[in-house]
C-alpha cells in the first residue's frame, strides 16, 4: 500500500514539475523563514536560563515618585543586598553589580580601552553559573583590587601566560591582581560583562565605614544592580509582602522628608531580557518583537500552505480521474484522504530537508542581521529540529486537509462521465485563499513602510540641536579635566575645528536627575529635574535655540553660581508661562538643614531653551535644567565640532593634541550622530527583518498566483480560443484573465487596511515621537500589490491569449 | 442476482431536471450476459452506474445478491463493490502514473491481500490477458487494445461475480474489439455475470439478452437463443 502510494507520489511530482517546484520552493522558503525566526525566538526566550539557579534568582528594582514624576529603574541602593539578607529569611545570598564604565587596561605594552566591567560581590560565582577556568570561585573576588577577566580578555593581555597573580593596570593608577579567568558569558545572557572587580575594592576606596553605611541617605541612591538568590521553595512575593515593614525601618523617614514614595520592583532573572521595561537597564529584547516575528512566521507559512492548497485543488480535475478509478476499484474515502495527506506531508518533509540545508547556509547572514550567534544542530538544538519536524508534518496535514477532503468527496460516477465536480464552492474557496494570501502580503508591505518610515523619522527628526560632525570623547583623566581650557585653545588652532565644549552627561543618552526646588505661587516646590552641567561653549556648539533670555556668559562670573537655563518643558511644567526669566530655582535640597553633598545651588532662570531630545527618542522630553560650571569634575564629555570635510586629518590632529595633553591614555572617540543611531538599533534591525520577510511573503504569494494563473489560463484555453475566433483581441483576453485577480487583490487590500492600521498604531504608540499612519501608506501598498500581482498574472495570461485559436479549440 | 423495481433516476441542476431512468424494472440472473443498447442519452450508463453501486437511484429498489442496497452508505457500497463487481470502461480509465502491473494490482491493495499473493494473482491475470510482457509499461505506452486488456485484467483480479462493461470496444478498432469481446465471452462462460452497454450490434450478439432503452424506459427485452 505504502509502496503504491509513494510510487504514485513520485511519479505525480515528476510529471508535474512546474507545480511541484512552486510548492516545494514555496514551502521550503516558508520553512526557512520559520526555522530562522524560531531559532531567534528560542534564543531570546533562553536568555539567562543557562543559570542553574535562574528560577531562584531575582533582581531588585526601584519605582519611585517624586513630585508626581514617576521613575522605574532597574537599580537599587547599595545597602539593599546585606539588609535584605538580614531581614528576609527567604534570601539565601545576594550579589551586587556596580558598573564602572570604560576603562583603560594596561599590561606590558598592551593597552586598550575595555567596556562592560563591574564591581561585584564575591558571591557572584555561587549565585550565577559563570564557570571559572582558572582561580577559585569562592575566593577570587574576596580581596580588594582583585579582578576576574573573561577568557577573551585574558588571552588579549596575557596570551599564553598564566594570568593568575599578574598585575593589570587599570585607568590612571589602579593596580589589580588577576585572581581568576571566567568563561566568556554566553551570548544569551543579559549581562555583557567582560571582567569583574571585587566589590571589596570599592569598599577600600570609599572606606569600610562609608561603604557599609546604613545611614538613611545610602538607601536613596540607586546605583547598584542587586540580585538575590532565594532559598528553595521561597517565593519572591513573600518579600514584597513584608517590604512595607522594611521600608518603615530603613527608608521611610528620609523618604517622607524628601516627599518621595517608593515601591520595590522584583523581577525574575528569566524575565529581565524580554519583559523588563525599566530605566538604567542593560539593553534588553522586547517581547513585542517576539510576537511580531512569530506572527510573521505564521503568515509566511500560511501563505506557502495556501499555495499548496490552491494548486492542489486547482489541479483537482486532473487528479479526480485517479480518485474516481481508485474508488471504483474499492478505495474507501479514508484511503483517498490518507493518500492525499501523506502526499502533502511527504512534500512538506521534503521541503523541510531542503529548508534545513538552506538554513545552515543562511545562518551566518541571518546572524549578522539579528546580531546573534545562532546555530542549528541536532546536538545543540534538538528541540528546534524536532519541533520543525512536527511543524512540517502539521503543515502537511493542514495543507493537505482541504485538497484531501475535497478530492475524496468526489463521486466516482461524475469523474467517469468526464465531469469533475469543479463547482462554485471550490472556486469560491480558492478566491478566499488568494484573498487571504494577499491580505497578509498587504499587511507585510504596509508594515515595512511604517517601520522603515519610523526608523527614518527617528534618525532625521529635528532633535533640537545639530548632531552632525560632533566628535565626542569621554575624559577620564582627572588631570586632563583640569586642563580643558588649554586643550580647547590648542584644538581651536586647527581651522577645521569649529568649536570645543564639555558637559557632564552626553546628550541623547539621558542624564542626571536630582531634586530641585522651583518657585511657584505656593512657595518653593520640589521636583526631580534632569540636569546637565555644561561649559560656556556648549549651547553654541550644539546649535541650540535660546527662546528667551540669554546664554551663559564668561563676562558674567556669577553665571557659574546662580544662573540656570531651563527648557520649554520645564517652564510649562512649573507653570511659569511667559515669565520664566528671573524665576527662582534651587539645585539640590538640604537634608535636615544640612547640604550633604555641598552642591546645593540657588539661583534664577536666565534663559529658556527650545526643547531638545537629551534622551533617546523612545522617551518624551522632560523638564530639564542646564547649569554652567568650571568645576573640572563635570567636564566628563568632550565635544569637538569639526568641519565635515577633511575629517581624517582633523581626527588625527585631535588625537595628536590629546596625546600631548594626556600621554598615558589613548584617545577614544565616536561621532555623536553615530552614537545616537545606535539607540535605534532594534528599530533598524526590525526594519530589515520586516523588509526581508515581507519581500519573501510577497514572493511566495506571487509564486502561488503564478501557478494558479497559469493553471487557470490552461483551463480556459478552449474558451479563449472560441472568443478569439469570434473576434476578441489579445488585450481583451488578457483583461478577461487578469480582471478576477485584480479584484481579489483589491479586496485583500481593503481587508488588510483596518488590521494593519490597528497593529501598526499599537506598535507606534510605544514611541513618544512617531509618524502618523497616512492614507498614502495604504495607497502605496495597494499599488505595490497590484503591480506585483499584475506582473505575475499578465505573462501567463498573455501567453494564453496570444496562442493559436485553432489549437485551443482542438484542445479537449 | 440483480433485481430492480421501478428505478427512477432524476438529475437536477439549478434550472433543469432530467429524468435519466424512468420506472426501470429489470432482473438479471447469475451467469447471464446482458447487453444494454439504445441511443445516446437514453440512460444506459446511468443504469450501469446504479447497478455498479457507483450511483444511487432517486427512487425505486435495487437488490443485489438478495440484499436491498439502494439506501446503502458509500462505505457499504464500496465494500460490496470491491468484493463483487469489476468494471470495464470505454476510455479504459487506467491510472497514468501507475504501470500495468500496479494498475492491475490496485483492487487487491484495497482488499488488503498480501504482497506475495498479489504478485501471483496479478501475473496470472496478465498472462491470461496476454499482456504480461508489458507489465512494467505505463498505460500511455500501450495501444488501445492493450490498455483495455489491462483494464479487463484489473476488473477480474478480485474474482468478481459481476462485470460491468461500458462500451468496452468503443475506443478500439475491430480486431482489438474482437479480442476484448472474446475475453469477456470467455469470462462469462466461466461463470461471471456480465452486463455490457454497447452501441455495437455485433458486440451485442455475444450476449444472451439485449435490453433496449429509450428515454429512460426499457422498450424491449430480447432473449437470445444461446448458440
Amino acid at each position: 500500500m505504502f509502496k503504491n502510494f509513494f510510487i504514485t507520489l513520485f511519479r505525480n511530482f515528476s510529471r508535474n514539475k512546474f507545480y511541484t517546484t512552486i510548492n516545494v520552493v514555496g514551502l521550503s522558503v516558508g520553512l526557512i523563514c520559520t526555522i530562522l525566526i524560531l531559532l531567534f525566538v528560542q534564543d531570546e526566550l533562553s536568555y539567562d536560563k543557562y543559570n542553574v539557579n535562574h528560577e531562584r534568582i531575582i533582581r531588585l528594582g526601584s519605582d519611585f515618585t517624586l513630585s508626581g514624576k514617576r521613575d522605574r529603574v532597574a537599580t537599587s541602593p547599595l545597602p539593599f543586598g546585606p539588609t535584605f539578607a538580614e531581614e528576609f529569611p527567604e534570601v539565601e545570598q545576594f550579589v551586587r553589580f556596580q558598573g564602572s564604565g570604560r576603562q583603560q587596561f594596561k599590561y606590558d605594552d598592551k593597552e586598550f580601552y575595555e567596556e562592560h566591567i563591574a564591581f561585584v560581590d564575591s558571591s557572584v560565582f555561587t549565585i550565577f553559573s559563570f564557570p571559572l577556568l582558572k582561580g577559585d570561585p569562592k575566593k577570587a573576588l574576596t580581596q580588594p583590587y582583585s579582578i576576574v577577566l573573561n577568557e577573551t580578555l585574558a588571552k588579549k593581555y596575557f596570551s599564553n601566560e598564566d594570568p593568575i597573580g599578574k598585575i593589570l593596570l587599570v585607568g590612571e593608577n589602579a593596580a589589580y591582581t588577576v585572581s581568576g579567568v571566567m568563561k566568556d558569558l554566553p551570548s544569551n545572557s543579559h549581562f555583557k560583562y567582560n571582567a569583574f572587580y571585587s566589590m571589596k575594592t570599592l569598599e577600600s576606596i570609599r572606606g569600610a565605614e562609608q561603604f557599609n553605611s546604613q545611614q538613611p541617605i545610602s538607601f536613596w541612591s540607586f546605583n547598584n544592580y542587586t540580585f538575590l538568590l532565594l532559598k528553595e521553595n521561597s517565593e519572591a512575593d513573600a518579600i514584597l509582602e513584608k517590604f512595607p515593614a522594611y521600608y518603615e525601618k530603613y527608608m521611610k523617614e528620609l523618604g517622607d522628608q524628601l516627599g518621595v514614595s517608593y515601591k520595590l520592583i522584583i523581577q525574575h532573572l528569566g524575565d529581565i531580557h524580554l519583559r523588563s521595561q525599566l530605566q538604567w537597564d542593560a539593553p534588553t529584547g522586547n517581547i513585542k518583537y517576539i510576537y511580531i516575528l512569530t506572527a510573521i512566521a505564521i503568515f509566511i507559512l500560511s501563505i506557502a500552505s495556501i499555495n499548496y492548497m490552491n494548486m492542489a485543488t486547482a489541479r483537482s480535475s486532473k487528479r479526480a480521474k485517479e480518485v474516481g478509478i481508485r474508488k471504483v476499484v474499492g478505495a474507501q474515502r479514508e484511503n483517498i484522504i490518507r493518500q492525499f495527506m501523506m502526499e502533502s506531508i511527504s512534500l512538506t518533509v521534503f521541503a523541510l530537508i531542503i529548508a534545513l540545508i538552506c538554513v545552515e547556509l543562511l545562518l551566518p547572514l541571518f546572524n549578522q542581521l539579528v546580531n546573534k550567534d545562532l546555530t542549528l544542530s541536532f546536538l545543540d538544538t534538538p528541540e528546534v529540529i524536532l519541533f520543525n519536524v512536527i511543524l512540517a508534518v502539521l503543515l502537511g496535514l493542514f495543507s493537505g486537509s482541504y485538497p484531501a477532503l475535497y478530492l475524496s468527496s468526489i463521486q466516482p460516477v461524475f469523474i467517469l462521465k468526464g465531469r469533475n465536480g469543479r463547482g462554485g464552492a471550490n472556486g469560491f474557496l480558492r478566491k478566499l485563499l488568494v484573498i487571504s494570501q494577499f491580505t497578509v502580503s498587504a499587511m507585510m508591505i504596509s508594515g515595512t513602510i511604517i517601520v522603515a518610515s519610523q526608523f527614518l523619522y527617528m534618525n532625521s527628526m529635528d532633535v533640537g540641536f545639530n548632531k552632525k560632525d560632533i566628535v565626542v570623547s569621554v575624559i577620564r583623566d582627572s588631570v586632563l579635566r583640569t586642563r580643558i581650557d588649554a586643550l580647547k585653545m590648542e584644538l581651536k588652532k586647527n581651522p577645521n575645528i569649529k568649536a570645543v565644549a564639555t558637559s557632564s552627561s552626553l546628550i541623547g543618552f539621558g542624564g542626571s536627575k536630582t531634586v530641585h526646588l522651583y518657585e511657584s505661587d505656593e512657595g518653593m516646590q520640589q521636583y526631580a529635574l534632569n540636569f546637565n552641567v555644561i561649559d560656556f561653549d556648549y549651547i553654541d556648539l550644539m546649535e541650540m535655540d535660546i527662546l528667551k533670555g540669554r546664554n551663559f556668559s564668561r563676562e558674567i562670573p556669577s553665571d557659574t553660581i546662580n544662573a540656570f537655563i531651563v527648557n520649554e518643558s520645564a517652564a510649562i511644567k512649573f507653570n511659569w508661562g511667559e515669565n520664566a526669566l528671573g524665576k527662582k530655582l534651587q539645585l539640590g535640597v538640604e537634608i535636615d538643614g544640612v547640604d550633604e553633598g555641598g552642591e546645593v545651588q540657588l539661583g534664577e532662570v536666565i534663559g529658556v531653551i527650545r526643547d531638545f531630545n537629551y534622551q533617546p527618542l523612545k522617551d518624551l522630553i522632560e523638564p530639564m535644567n542646564l547649569i554652567v560650571s568650571e568645576n573640572p569634575d563635570y567636564r566628563r564629555n568632550l565635544h569637538v565640532k569639526i568641519n565635515s570635510e577633511n575629517r581624517k586629518e582633523t581626527l588625527l590632529y585631535i588625537q595628536k593634541v590629546w596625546n600631548e595633553f594626556c600621554p598615558n591614555m589613548s584617545f577614544g572617540y565616536s561621532f555623536l550622530d553615530d552614537r545616537m543611531k545606535e539607540n535605534y538599533e532594534p528599530e533598524e534591525r526590525l526594519t530589515w527583518i520586516f523588509s526581508i520577510f515581507s519581500l519573501i511573503s510577497i514572493l511566495i504569494a506571487s509564486m502561488g498566483l503564478f501557478g494558479l494563473s497559469s493553471f487557470m489560463a490552461e483551463q480556459r484555453t478552449k474558451e479563449l480560443g472560441v472568443r478569439k475566433v469570434l473576434g476578441a483581441s489579445v488585450a481583451k483576453l488578457v483583461y478577461l484573465l487578469t480582471r478576477e485577480f485584480i479584484r481579489l487583490i483589491v479586496i485583500a487590500n481593503i481587508i488588510a487596511v483596518p488590521i494593519s492600521y490597528w497593529a501598526l498604531s499599537a506598535w507606534l504608540s510605544d514611541f513618544p515621537y512617531h509618524i502618523s499612519i497616512g492614507i498614502w501608506i495604504f495607497v502605496v501598498t495597494l499599488i505595490v500589490s497590484l503591480v506585483i500581482g499584475l506582473f505575475t498574472v499578465a505573462w501567463q495570461s498573455y501567453r494564453a491569449a496570444s496562442s493559436d485559436p485553432i489549437k485551443a479549440i482542438k484542445y479537449e | 442476482m440483480i433485481n430492480t423495481k421501478n428505478l427512477i433516476k432524476v438529475f437536477r441542476t439549478d434550472e433543469v431536471e432530467t429524468t435519466a431512468l424512468n420506472n426501470v424494472n429489470l432482473e438479471i440472473n447469475k451467469g447471464e450476459f446482458v447487453a444494454i443498447m439504445g441511443p445516446s442519452g437514453c440512460g444506459k450508463s446511468t443504469l450501469l452506474n446504479i447497478i455498479g453501486l457507483l450511483d444511487n437511484p432517486s427512487e425505486g429498489e435495487l437488490h443485489f445478491n438478495g440484499y436491498q442496497v439502494e439506501n446503502y452508505t458509500e462505505r457499504q457500497r464500496t465494500n460490496l463493490r470491491k468484493e463483487n463487481i469489476g468494471f470495464v470502461f470505454q476510455s479504459f480509465n487506467l491510472i497514468d502514473e501507475l504501470t500495468v502491473f500496479e494498475n492491475v494490482e490496485l483492487p487487491l491493495l484495497y482488499m488488503k491481500v498480501s504482497g506475495a499473493e498479489r504478485k501471483r494473482r496479478v501475473n496470472e491475470a496478465l498472462e491470461r490477458m496476454n499482456i504480461a510482457h508489458r507489465a512494467k509499461h505505463f498505460p500511455q505506452q500501450l495501444s488501445g487494445g492493450q490498455q483495455q486488456r489491462v483494464a479487463i485484467a484489473r476488473a477480474v483480479i478480485s474474482n468478481p461475480k459481476l462485470i460491468l462493461a461500458d462500451e468496452p470496444t468503443g475506443n478500439l478498432d475491430s480486431a482489438n474489439g474482437e479480442e476484448v469481446m472474446n475475453l469477456l465471452t470467455q469470462l462469462n462462460e466461466e461463470g461471471t455475470t456480465i452486463i455490457m452497454v454497447t452501441h455495437s450490434p455485433s458486440d451485442a450478439d455475444r450476449s444472451h439478452r439485449i435490453i433496449q432503452l429509450f428515454d429512460g424506459h426499457i422498450v424491449t427485452e430480447n432473449m437470445r437463443q444461446k448458440l
